[in-house]
């Protein structure tokens, strides 16, 4: 500003420059410190609107970013109602994909649908290809997670989709392949890829498993053209989950052995660990223990390294399973032993009675008098009508059927 | 034998069968979030599209 600039014109500038700083911090990463210049720049304020209103979207966008979502709600919604009051249409239509993506995330998914759809609705009026696509995206995103989150509550049947599920699901497909045919048309490879991800999820948590696979096989495609290694990553691991439904195990073993090398490659320990588990489970359908036993203990090396115990538990249960396939019982009890202990620590119950009935089957075989044997079987009992859930049943009849192989003449020689 | 034929191969599985149905609902997702951008500083039209990613294993960060 000039020196015979009023006081004024001196405000509105330092508006601006905070604003600009804020702006450039934001874009170097700093969003923490960018928010201050934002915050500062809006103390200050402006006449101009339409400066005003990119400082509440940067704002918002600036706490989206730092996960704060409450306030980007807040900034957001200033922005959109901003936007109206000057009849900023394109404006409008940015704040209602801001707005939209921001209450998903926070779990309001009908808000969520409304504001994408107005995105999307704007988009279509201002013929804007680019912005129609990514609020079909964006659309297709918040049915998704309404369909996973409804999914994950875990209220239904195992296998069985509630329809409220998979109506969200089927919605889902349907808004990313309207958004593949535009990014298409538009020749924008990046966001193909991300459609095709997406979609490829879509059908594998609708049971589509084939159309998954071929989704995935074209973000597979996307990912190293772009020499994207992450992307490539997550392509691997999705294929072999959708194989293993299909039943071809030894194609999704492949699949996650590249997914193995690629985490190591990233340096991902997590994903790495996650492999290993996937790649144990996946020897052991093709029955080759020596592999799934190699798998598993590099999966418990890497849950203790991250201090996992749910990750720790689940691989001493799947290394006692597997060291008792290959009848090496003193493997088997020692993990059987860990896995018991591991169960009781995390307040696991379902995890704690399969433990001890391993044992006791162990113990069984082993033809062990196992000292507090009667009063673990009445523990377990008592365990086992104090939880729901459906799983020991099926054991529990293995268990009888060993009583009563136990007490066959042949088995049993001074039987009379 | 006969019990490591029969009951033992039912709890092998066990382990495995509780693995596929944690599986049947793991997706390694795209980023779902793509926020647009408003510039303040007048310049070229930039590309004014914020991707942020979604962590890893979940979907809705």
């Amino acid at each position: 500003a000039s020196r015979s600039a009023g006081p004024a014109h001196r405000m509105e500038a330092s508006c601006l420059e905070l604003a600009l700083e804020g702006e450039r911090l934001c874009k170097a990463g700093d969003c923490r410190a960018g928010v201050s210049f934002f915050e500062a720049a809006v103390q200050v304020g402006t006449e101009d609107l339409r400066t005003l209103s990119a400082i509440y979207s940067q704002l918002g966008n600036a706490y989206f970013y730092l996960h704060e979502y409450a306030k980007a709600l807040e900034y957001h919604h200033h922005d959109l109602t901003l936007a109206r009051t000057i009849g900023d249409l394109l404006g409008e239509a940015k704040a209602s994909g801001n707005l939209g993506n921001t209450l998903k995330v926070l779990g309001n998914f009908e808000e969520a649908i409304v504001c994408c759809q107005r995105h999307l609705d704007i988009s279509r009026e201002l013929n804007d290809k680019v912005g129609e696509a990514r609020a079909l995206y964006n659309l297709g995103n918040v049915y998704h997670s309404k369909g996973k989150n409804v999914a994950n509550a875990g209220t239904h049947d195992p296998g069985e989709l509630p329809d409220d599920v998979k109506n969200a699901l089927q919605k889902a497909a349907k808004y990313y392949e309207e958004n593949l045919s535009i990014v298409t048309e538009l020749g924008d490879r990046a966001a193909q890829g991300r459609a095709f991800g997406n979609l490829g999820n879509t059908h594998y948590l609708l049971g589509n498993f084939r159309s998954a696979v071929l989704a995935h096989e074209q973000r597979l495609l996307i990912a190293k053209e772009f020499g994207d290694r992450s992307a490539e990553r997550r392509a691997y691991s999705n294929l072999g989950n959708a194989y293993i439904f299909l039943g071809e195990f030894e194609t999704a073993a492949e699949y996650y052995r590249r997914t193995l090398q690629l985490a190591r490659q990233l340096k991902d320990r997590a994903v790495e660990a996650q492999a290993c588990y996937s790649l144990g489970n996946t020897y052991t359908l093709l029955q080759d223990y020596e592999k799934a036993i190699d798998y598993h203990l590099k999966h418990l090396v890497i849950a203790q390294e991250l201090h996992d115990k749910i990750g720790e538990g689940r691989a001493c249960w799947s290394l006692g399973n597997a060291y008792t396939a290959l009848g090496n019982h003193d493997q088997a009890i020692h993990f059987a032993g860990r896995h018991l202990e591991i169960s009781r620590e995390v307040g696991d119950r379902s995890g704690e009675l399969t433990a001890r009935l391993n044992l006791s089957d162990l113990q069984m075989v082993l033809g062990l008098s196992y000292s507090t044997n009667n009063s673990m079987m009445a523990e377990s009992h008592a365990v086992e009508n104090s939880f729901n859930g459906g799983r020991p049943r099926g054991r529990r009849h293995s268990m009888e059927n060993m009583e009563l192989m136990k007490l066959t003449p042949e088995k049993v020689p001074n039987w009379n | 034998n006969e019990i490591k034929g029969g009951s033992m191969h039912l709890i092998q599985v066990d382990s495995v069968q509780r693995w596929m149905e944690d599986l049947k609902l793991m997706t390694d997702c795209e980023c779902m979030c793509i926020l647009q951008s408003k510039p303040i500083s007048i310049e070229k039209e930039e590309q004014n599209e914020l991707i942020l990613s979604s962590q890893y294993s979940t979907c809705d960060n």
